[in-house]
């Protein structure tokens, strides 16, 4: 069985291995190797999700990949940003008249001829970027606790070694890393004279191979994307654009990469022409290890945006606040700090940040509340607006992943923002708003002058609005568009009211007289992070009279002022829904239905003021 | 079985020998060994080409040795042993592992094939597979016990499972390797199927024969054959074609070729079997390995295509110190082994043969990248692909853009590591090798000609067109049979109309109206050439808030051809069609916009308010006549835009300003405004019991006990495909009853304005609008699925209208139905209105100015006096319409505000 729990982070394949011959021994024919996965799965979730374990796990999310160890389990967290096709691979191969397995592996050297018999496997390809938008607080529970890992001897090994950044050194570093292989020579990777020879000719690739990031790193650091390999049919339920964390055998075959193959010529000789066709659209070679590392999945996991909370073990156990209504006003106060003062504003920021969409009937999605704050003012020479500066920054500060995007002419002109595919390369060319769930987004209008908006940017604008109206991204796939459901709480910062952008709550921003400083403490923050992440958990009810409480309540607010129509009505019971759960109460009750109308009515006082 | 006995002939009457065709690939069932010298048995004798097809074949006959790397090892050859021109470890052979592939089994490319076997008869689509074309005569057929032994020493290759050669060869047998497949059985069962299929039970002759016989009578080498004919007939040889398509393809094309040599036995091209319309295609995302080496079928788009590649079939090799050539050398493994000196002993030049190419004979090849359907992937993952090859007359069968249903065989080629190394990478590439390619046209509405589908199926030609027709048919017979189930319900108009946008309420007439528009009418020709639209088009106009787009929105989610537009952002090329420079080739290029796009479907424009005049006037003749025309650039062009337009605005203040006349708060110009079947306003009028409902709806909505007033509708699904079933096969006809009755509506309509005892003439419907009541009407017979418009498809369609009218022509100074409201965007009373205003003002300036008098008159106190006189509220742009007029009549002059008398 797996040995010890080192043997298991170092050398990953060699418990595979193991486990295989294991399972070789009872079956009676290879095929039946194919239906199970010889326990791998269940192996290593015991060891990774036992007692924090999976922390012990680098992470290649963040420093540099050299610095780990070919062939040991890694830990990735990444958006799922395009799904490759299936990739059929030699899974199980004779050697003389043993079998090997090259499941988790990249590449294998077969022995080609019939007497290998190899059993033909797929995998799903998955390309993930690391989480956009992702905000550092979530960043450093795992980076620090990355490095204060005990780790193997090999890994800190690895990771001095690879600072120094030569080629020559880091295979060789890689070589002498290599964990010692405790199954026959047939199972070894390629090193040595090959890494060397083909690493050079990493190095020489073409420079502006597109990664697909959709968002750039706000602290310019370098984001590694990475192929993930899924095996045993772990994908079922990944989506576009899911969150998940792999755990998985990092493995680098300079062989794969795009150089490597054209130095080879075309790989197969008698494919000939078609055979380069083929691999044209092969994406996974055409994308160089060296910059998109492979990672042969055993076990993943998808994670929400909420799932932070699991991970920050040591405050785990003040998630709950009891007194939450008081964790409530404190971050309303916070809130009403950072916008200047505004009472009624940070009432419906809060609103905003709890909303989520919690069920789409027909094309409508339900549950979300974008928000537009006017009267900000634009920032100076093209900086971007101090208001949208200062909302985006607490909202950095209190979820998990959000993104500022002004909208300036240059930004929209410049690229598509939604994503679209490109046939060429077969690959889903990323665009800024390729988000995953949960990522709030927050646009500034400011930013906008008047100008020419281009094809591309009138695109980029409809595309906004289509987010805002129906909260779903139209994905342009060539011959028809594809409409992927998102779930991005937008919020608007303009001047006026936005005309371009649609929300559903339009409220003058009236800052008054900003009070004292308002003293953060970290424990602030992370119980304002818990408490957000409870509420938007919540689950919501209406009972039966409270249903007629609130029709009542429509039916005579519409008979009074016949503006109302149903957008204002849908908006109400979001609000209703929204300021219900942010008292965590399960149900609604007409006291938060009362200060929902007392606030849509103060709001549309102000609009009247105006 | 006389196959047998015609391979015996073949062989002996095979004039070359060596010509015979080499068949390289290791993984082929089918004989490998044909060294020269071999002797010949029944089975290989059977593929061997006569001397002229080598000629004929110029053109590119493919076979294709590159795939033999891609073979399947599973049916291997094990029949390879004993002959000599196969010196390979042919034991390798006998290892084949279920159903994995394995791609790599190549290791027979053994020189003795390379030389002097130019495979010519290697149906490039099934790999190496050799293809076996025999020539028979009939005269000399017999029966296969009759055949002599002696003349077949060796199994060749057939796959025979018995290695002794001699005894059972052709015989009872021979198998496909490694399987229990007997292919004598197999060849009789596919002769007896041929013979004996017929579509219907008192056809005469058999569908198949009949079909060679036409291909044969065309010189065409191809023959379809609809695999759900196969299952009728014989579902064990199905699944056998399904299983082992590699071994029995061929089978299918030498019982054709058998065929058609009887029909005409000088017959010199070799029929090709294209099997098509399996009983289930696979949904891509299916494909596993599983399917490797199987018979598959699958739908798809077409996203790229690569050009035509010319696979080198044949090499010629000219000597460039004697001019000798040798025969044509055939392709192995992708490569022509260049002899190395010249093979005329007399002259033996070292290094001096020289490739002629354009004396080698080439075949077409074409990579075509299918992707999934939009409909076919699950929410929120992203299309897959699959690659295709297509061959011969398949290539430039498609573009990319076209939805197509391909038969082919999955195949996996391993990626090498590099050329001459032994290891192979662990990786494969998968690919579809086509043999039927159908272009589908599934889901587009086909307003015109529903039947275009040629009903036998069976056109001959590579790209038969069959859209829906045949193959859907028999699946979706019991689909069709719900439908019409559906249509007899006696409520299925309300049903409908209840399934249309469930999320939105109430608005039900606005709902039956979109129903109607999403059915259509007819489109009608007349003899002179002159055409009726069938398409209705629907005009919202109404409040923010009154869920138009929503609307639309819907509407565009179940047209499944349709564009959705914004007028804000459509420009009039956008619309129409505009001429661009391909980038690339520097021609000018016709490109279509969203109104062509929308041919046979429905066009949504919303914010239609907003967009440019310029861009509305091109609206003028789609709506009217269908087309685009355009002259630019040296194209003049007319497109055709069968299109229904919906289209929906916000009141010109927007909202509804009831005060002012319907023309006024919509704003959109009257011609436009005319060419509209249906306009509805949305209006929000205030009713506690509509307020009530509203509210309910959406508490429910956002509590999520909202499904219960869905209940009893048709989901999504269904209601699109009734509308396409409808669309496509219901073509209903007036009633003469009906007609009387559309009439009789017509009339009363065109009267009511006469009524009550105002002398005014207002005019109240057009003949526009009895067009549109016999589409609408006709539209209602099609939701019941009503070859005949009834009586009281025709009360609908009166009331409807009525409805429709009503509410956008009524004119609220006299609460009549006022068409020329919508025709000229002034009412009949509003003229009179205009004209008495007129006349006051002229007395009242008469009365205050005295000609040529200044200080003059200031509008406002001429507003003030006459508002003082009048009776009916005045604004101030009337008083500027009337000074207009009085200005016009040389009775004042306006100088900014101040009136002047003359």
């Amino acid at each position: 069985m797996g040995g010890p729990l080192m043997d298991l982070y170092g050398n990953p394949l060699g418990a595979v291995r193991v486990l295989f011959d294991k399972s070789c021994r009872n079956a009676a024919s290879p095929r039946d190797l194919t239906r199970s996965d010889w326990g791998v799965q269940e192996l290593f979730q015991t060891c990774l999700f036992r007692e924090n374990g999976h922390l012990q796990v680098p992470e290649i999310n963040s420093g540099p990949v050299d610095a780990i160890p070919v062939n040991s389990l890694v830990r990735f967290r990444g958006m799922v940003q395009d799904m490759f096709d299936v990739e059929y691979y030699i899974g199980a191969y004779k050697d003389q008249g043993v079998w090997h397995t090259s499941k988790y592996m990249d590449t294998a050297d077969v022995p080609s001829g019939p007497e290998a018999e190899p059993q033909m496997w797929d995998r799903r390809l998955f390309y993930c970027v690391p989480i956009p938008g992702e905000n550092s607080w979530v960043k450093e529970p795992h980076s620090t606790r990355t490095s204060t890992t005990p780790s193997t001897s090999t890994m800190s090994q690895g990771e001095k070694r690879g600072r120094e950044s030569s080629n020559e050194e880091e295979s060789e570093a890689m070589e002498a890393d290599a964990p010692p292989s405790d199954d026959g020579g047939d199972n070894k990777r390629l090193r040595g004279d090959d890494a060397v020879s083909t690493s050079q000719g990493v190095s020489s690739a073409a420079p502006d191979l597109d990664l697909n990031i959709p968002l750039t790193s706000s602290e310019g650091k370098k984001l590694v994307p990475c192929l993930v390999k899924v095996y045993d049919g772990q994908d079922a339920d990944l989506k576009l654009n899911d969150v998940v964390e792999v755990f998985g055998v990092l493995t680098f075959d300079p062989e794969l990469s795009a150089t490597s193959f054209h130095q080879n010529g075309v790989v197969n000789d008698d494919m000939g022409v078609v055979g380069s066709a083929f691999l044209d659209d092969n994406v996974s070679l055409r994308l160089p290890a060296s910059k998109v590392p492979r990672l042969q999945c055993i076990t993943l996991r998808k994670i929400s945006s909420s799932d932070f909370t699991s991970q920050i073990p040591e405050v785990a156990p003040t998630v709950l606040p009891l007194d939450f209504a008081q964790t409530r006003q404190s971050l309303l106060n916070y809130l009403t700090f950072s916008l200047g003062g505004d009472a009624l504003a940070a009432e419906y920021l809060l609103l905003h940040l709890l909303s989520q969409v919690h069920a789409r009937v027909d094309s409508m999605a339900l549950g979300k509340l974008s928000l537009n704050l006017t009267g900000c003012n634009p920032g100076s020479e093209g900086a971007p607006s101090p208001m949208a500066v200062a909302a985006a920054n607490v909202i950095s500060k209190l979820i998990p992943r959000s993104h500022l995007m002004p909208l300036s002419l240059e930004t929209l002109n410049k690229a598509p923002i939604a994503p679209r595919k490109d046939y060429e390369t077969n690959r889903l060319v990323t665009g800024a708003i390729q988000l995953a769930d949960g990522t709030h987004l927050t646009l500034d209008e400011t930013a906008l002058q008047a100008g020419t908006l281009g094809t591309i940017g009138v695109q980029n604008l409809e595309v906004l609005k289509h987010l805002l109206q129906w909260q779903k991204v139209e994905y342009d796939f060539q011959y028809y568009k594809m409409e992927m459901p998102a779930d991005v709480p937008v919020l608007v910062l303009s001047q006026g009211k936005s005309r371009i952008l649609p929300t559903d709550v339009v409220l003058p921003l009236n800052p008054s007289a900003s009070r004292g400083p308002v003293n953060i403490t970290d424990s602030d923050l992370i119980s304002w992070r818990h408490y957000i992440v409870k509420a938007r958990a919540m689950d919501h009810s209406l009972d039966e009279s409270m249903q007629k409480t609130v029709e009542n309540d429509l039916v005579s607010a519409r008979q009074e002022d016949r503006t109302l129509g149903p957008e204002i009505f849908h908006r109400w019971l979001t609000m209703a829904r929204l300021m219900a759960v942010s008292y965590l109460e399960p149900t609604l009750k007409p006291e938060r239905w009362r200060m929902v109308r007392e606030l849509e009515h103060r709001c549309a006082e102000r609009l009247r003021r105006l | 079985m006389d196959n047998d006995d015609a391979m015996d002939i073949g062989a002996a009457s095979s004039p070359l020998p060596s010509q015979s065709e080499g068949f390289p690939g290791v993984s082929t069932p089918l004989p490998q060994v044909t060294s020269p010298s071999a002797v010949s048995s029944p089975s290989r004798a059977t593929r061997r080409t006569p001397r002229k097809r080598g000629r004929e074949n110029g053109t590119p006959r493919r076979r294709r040795s590159r795939s033999r790397s891609v073979g399947n090892p599973s049916y291997g050859s094990p029949g390879t042993p004993g002959t000599p021109g196969t010196p390979v470890a042919t034991p390798a052979y006998h290892t084949p592992i279920g159903n994995v592939g394995t791609p790599f089994g190549t290791p027979v490319g053994t020189p003795s094939f390379v030389r002097g076997t130019p495979g010519y008869n290697q149906r490039s689509e099934l790999g190496s597979q050799g293809r076996r074309v025999r020539r028979r005569r009939r005269s000399q057929s017999r029966e296969p016990g009759r055949r002599s032994p002696s003349r077949e020493p060796s199994a060749d290759g057939r796959p025979t499972a018995s290695a002794e050669p001699d005894d059972n060869v052709g015989g009872e047998y021979a198998y496909v390797w490694g399987t229990n497949v007997n292919i004598p059985d197999v060849l009789r069962a596919i002769r007896r199927f041929l013979n004996n299929y017929r579509s219907s039970s008192d056809d005469l002759d058999s569908k198949y024969i009949q079909l060679i016989q036409e291909t044969v009578e065309r010189e065409e080498d191809t023959v379809n054959i609809d695999m759900s004919n196969i299952f009728d007939h014989d579902p064990d040889l199905y699944n056998k074609i399904l299983r082992y398509p590699l071994d029995i393809i061929p089978l299918l094309d030498t019982e054709c070729q058998e065929v058609a040599l009887d029909i005409r036995p000088d017959f010199e091209k070799h029929i090709e079997a294209r099997p098509f319309n399996l009983k289930a295609a696979v949904n891509m995302r299916e494909l596993n390995p599983s399917d490797i080496d199987k018979l598959v079928s699958v739908k798809g788009m077409v996203i790229r295509c690569s050009s035509i590649i010319p696979e080198i079939k044949g090499a010629f090799f000219k000597c460039l110190v004697c001019g000798h050539s040798p025969p044509l050398l055939s392709v192995v493994k992708g490569r022509v082994e260049e002899p190395t000196r010249c093979e005329k002993p007399e002259c033996a030049a070292r290094n001096a043969m020289s490739l002629i190419h354009n004396r080698c004979t080439f075949a077409n090849k074409q990579i075509v990248r299918l992707q999934e359907t939009p409909d076919a992937i699950p929410e929120g993952e992203t299309p897959h692909t699959v690659s295709l090859c297509l061959y011969n007359t398949m290539v430039d069968a498609v573009k990319p853009g076209d939805r197509v249903e391909v038969t082919g065989v999955f195949k996996a080629m391993a990626v090498r590591v590099g050329p001459n190394q032994r290891t192979l990478r662990a990786l494969y590439k998968t690919y579809i090798d086509c043999v039927h390619v159908k272009k589908a046209d599934k889901g587009r509405m086909q307003a015109d000609d529903p039947m275009e589908a040629d009903k036998d199926g069976n056109k001959e030609g590579e790209q038969e067109r069959d859209t829906e027709g045949d193959s859907s048919d028999a699946v979706n017979e019991a689909k069709i049979q719900k439908l019409k189930e559906l249509a007899k319900l006696p409520d299925i108009y309300e049903r409908l109309s209840r399934s249309l946008a469930p999320s939105i309420w109430e608005l039900d007439d606005i709902k039956k109206g979109l129903l109607c528009q999403l059915f259509g009418g007819k489109a009608k020709r007349i003899q002179s050439g002159a055409s009726f639209r069938g398409d209705i088009n629907v005009l919202l106009v109404g409040d923010p808030g009154t869920s138009k787009s929503q609307l639309l929105q819907y509407v565009h989610k179940i047209a499944p051809r349709g564009i959705y537009t914004s007028g804000r952002g459509s420009s009039a090329v956008g619309l129409t069609a505009y001429v661009t420079k391909d980038p690339e080739t520097r021609e000018t290029v016709l490109e279509s916009g969203a109104l062509v796009l929308s041919d046979r479907g429905i066009c949504c424009i919303d914010e239609f308010d907003k967009m440019s005049d310029n861009a509305r006037s091109m609206l003028h003749e789609v709506m009217e006549q269908q087309t685009v025309s355009v002259a630019k650039a040296g194209i003049i062009a007319s497109l055709n835009a069968r299109t229904s337009v919906l289209a929906c605005a916000n009141p010109s203040g927007s909202r509804y300003n009831a005060r002012l006349s319907v023309i006024d708060n919509i704003q959109l110009p009257p011609t436009l405004l005319s060419r509209f079947d249906l306009i509805y306003l949305m209006l929000d009028k205030p009713d506690e019991q509509n307020d009530r409902r509203l509210a309910r709806h959406l508490v429910a909505l956002h509590y999520e006990n909202y499904e219960v007033s869905k209940q009893d509708a048709l989901d999504l699904h269904t209601l699109t495909a009734y509308i396409t079933y409808a669309r496509q096969h219901i073509n209903p006809t007036l009633s003469d009853e009906a007609a009387e009755d559309l009439i009789n509506g017509y009339v009363e309509m065109r009267q009511k304005g006469n009524f009550p005892g105002s002398s005014k003439k207002v005019i109240t419907a057009t003949p526009r609008q009895l067009e549109s009541m016999i589409r609408i009407s006709e539209a209602l017979a099609r939701m019941r699925f009503s070859e005949v418009v009834e009586r009281c498809d025709a009360a609908e369609a009166v009331r409807l209208l009525e409805v429709a009218l009503q509410q956008s022509a009524t004119d609220h100074a006299t609460g009549t139905i006022d068409m020329d409201l919508i025709t000229t965007g002034v009412s009949a009373s509003e003229r009179t209105r205009r004209a008495n205003l007129v006349a006051a003002l002229r007395e009242l300036i008469a009365e205050k100015l005295s000609p040529g008098s200044s200080p003059g008159l200031k509008i406002n106190q001429l507003l003030e006096e006459t508002r003082k006189q009048s009776t009916v509220d005045v604004s101030l742009q009337d008083i500027k319409n009337a000074l207009g007029s009085l200005q016009g009549e040389g009775f004042v002059t306006v100088h900014g505000d101040l009136i002047q008398r003359l």
